[in-house]
């Protein structure tokens, strides 16, 4: 029996066999779960992983773009700055009015660390429709990072993707982030030890991972959908992340929980044997239904329930550096 | 290792030992979980299963069976449409002057009448069959391998004693209210129902599942394993593998599971027979009860309650 890739334990680990349900290939991995950290490990890395992102993966679709008028985009980096901290009263009114969307707040714990000109680096970012977005509120400082796009893309506005994994990255960075990128790298323990040398002193380095020990997984197991074998290599534990971000030079800050319904509705359909492209007409209120309103809607309370309790099975990581 | 009988995995399977604890008799079962689909199955069935359907078994307690006749019948009729989702206003009156039986619910969104034919498939005595009798529903029947003899009531219901090979004809709704997990060959079970079902039928299949919480929780002492007499608690995953190797498909599915899956699952563990358990006033507090059936519904709405209902029709080509 092998070891644990991230704490060594080579003592009652055990073995898995989860299907591949994002396409239905119909292939079957091996994964280990050890006994101690309870980090689940793919044992054997496909040779031909890149074969199961295809081209209509969802990450590589053409985000939106949109230009802003300069005096909108004016007005949208106040709202930000206010958003990030900042106590002028133009932003603050424009912060008020509207609701902060999503993505700050992952930044809100930053608050006063981390201004419109910081510059804040998104590995795993496919094509990169949330540095987009990002560059719509103010931020001027942005990079993308990701192995499995065609060719680095420049968007012409500042944004940029480069087709390059973390060593080949130069510069540090106040803000780096790995929005569900983290579980695809071959490596966990190389990966943060990367990262660590390009996240800047005083920085912070955001993980947002599916988790292992978490209810969803207990209940679902093969067929929980974030398992989503073989792509996902590891499927972290709040202890070996804490390990593993104390091997390679982090202490983690916080841990944050954000899971929602698609980890009922997914695994639910895994276990029907529909695979994940195939699931929208099974939704409730399409043509093939599997779920009647009720419990569409108690699908998302039980998920803010389970963040609530720390047994969502997804959770934002931040780490900064030791 | 075990091979899984539902879906032949071999890998991974872990052996389970429940005691036989309705009657207290504490014999030993091993039962596999599949690392798989789940499935919990009995590794070996007793040669003498019949043993552990004593006469006093709950299901074969002889029902009231007072027909109802004339006007009554009629007025029934009308009500029973009614809670179908048709009728006039006589029946919708009636309807809502008196409670809606349960089993209405199970009926839902099948779009059956009165005249439909309905077979009870492991239904013991026949009570649920008599009281859809009462309520005017023509054409109901049923069977079971374990009564006695064949049972004919004076209201025209009969209940045959046998299995399912016995069975032929076509049906509009086929029902299995706790009883497919007694049967050792459920693929060849759920081929034979799949061939006796109308083009445009349902089986509605109503069962123990495993892998829910109250699995994970008590295991091996987990009240809805009953052994030896349970020899397959299913998942939505076993299910609908079974469904689709006989041409089915999954259509809704529901869960209703109350607090028995904990009062009794706490009776195990304390080493108290169900039937002894459920006389006793003494072993839960005041409102413990009340919050086990709370938590019930809760586990039900998120889909992690210890039974559930399955529909299964035709699979779409």
């Amino acid at each position: 029996m092998s070891a644990c890739r991230i704490c060594g334990n080579a003592r009652d680990n055990r073995l898995h066999y989860p299907r591949e349900m994002m396409f239905g290939r119909n292939e079957r991995f091996e994964y280990l779960e050890c006994a101690d950290c309870g980090c689940l490990q793919i044992t054997q890395i496909p040779q031909n992983l890149a074969d199961y992102y295809p081209a209509q993966y969802y990450s590589y679709r053409e985000p939106k773009q949109k230009r802003l008028a300069p005096w909108l985009a004016g007005l949208r980096a106040r709202r930000t700055r206010a958003f990030l901290g900042d106590p002028g009263a133009v932003g603050r009114l424009l912060a008020k009015l509207s609701r902060p969307p999503g993505h700050f707040e992952w930044f809100t714990r930053e608050s006063g660390r981390i201004g419109l000109d910081s510059r804040i680096l998104d590995v795993g970012c496919g094509s990169g429709g949330l540095l987009l977005k990002l560059q719509r509120e103010g931020f001027r400082n942005l990079l993308g990072a990701d192995v499995f796009i065609e060719r680095d893309l420049d968007y012409g506005n500042g944004v940029r993707i480069l087709k390059r994994p973390i060593d080949a990255l130069e510069g540090q960075f106040e803000f780096v982030m790995l929005h569900h990128s983290f579980e695809h790298m071959p490596d966990s323990l190389g990966t943060l030890r990367g990262l660590r040398r390009i996240v800047a002193p005083g920085g912070t380095l955001l993980l947002r991972i599916p988790v292992a020990d978490s209810y969803s997984r207990r209940k679902y197991g093969l067929n929980w959908m974030a398992w989503d074998a073989p792509r996902h290599l590891f499927l972290h534990t709040v202890k070996s992340l804490h390990l593993a971000a104390a091997a390679s030079g982090f202490d983690v800050a916080e841990v944050t929980y954000d899971s929602s319904r698609s980890q009922f509705v997914g695994s639910e359909l895994y276990l029907r044997g529909v695979t994940f492209q195939e699931q929208n007409p099974y939704h409730a209120g399409k043509s093939k239904a599997a779920f009647s309103r009720e419990e569409w809607e108690e699908f998302e309370r039980a998920a803010l329930r389970l963040n609530a309790l720390r047994d969502g099975d997804t959770a934002c990581f931040y780490l900064t550096p030791k | 290792m075990n091979a899984c009988r539902v879906c032949g995995n071999a890998r991974g399977n872990r052996i389970h030992r429940a005691r036989e604890m309705m009657y207290g008799w504490r014999e030993r079962f091993d039962y596999l979980e599949c690392a798989d689909c789940g499935c919990v199955q009995l590794v070996a069935p007793p040669e003498d299963m019949a043993r552990f359907y004593p006469a006093d078994y709950y299901a074969y307690e002889p029902p009231r069976a007072k027909p109802v006749e004339g006007l009554a019948a009629r007025l029934r009729c009308a009500r029973s449409t009614s809670y179908l989702g048709r009728g006039g206003i006589i029946g919708g009156l009636l309807a809502r002057a008196s409670k809606r039986p349960q089993y209405f619910d199970w009926l839902d969104g099948l779009g059956l009448g009165l005249d439909s034919r309905i077979l009870d498939v492991g239904c013991g005595a026949g009570r649920l069959l008599l009281r859809m009798r009462r309520d005017g529903f023509a054409r109901v029947s049923g069977i079971d391998p374990f009564i006695e003899r064949d049972l004919e009531y004076a209201s025209g219901v009969v209940v045959r004693k046998g299995g399912i090979d016995a069975l032929s004809g076509e049906y509009d709704l086929i029902m299995l209210h706790h009883s497919f997990e007694h049967m050792t060959e459920p693929r060849a079970a759920m081929q034979a129902l799949a061939a006796l079902l109308a083009p445009s039928g349902h089986l509605l299949v109503r069962l123990p599942v495993a892998g829910g919480h109250a699995w994970r929780k008590y295991g091996a002492n987990w009240v809805g394993l009953d052994a030896p007499r349970h020899v397959f608690l299913h998942t939505t995953r076993s299910m609908a593998l079974l469904a689709e190797q006989a041409g089915l498909e999954l259509a809704r599915t529901f869960y209703d599971s109350g607090s028995r899956q904990f009062s009794g699952s706490e009776m195990f563990l304390r080493d108290i027979p169900l039937c002894e358990g459920e006389r006793r006033k003494d072993l839960f507090a005041l409102g413990e009860i009340d919050a086990f059936e709370n938590r019930a519904r809760d586990l039900n709405a998120m889909r992690d309650g210890d039974c559930a209902g399955f529909y299964l029709r035709r699979a779409a080509r």
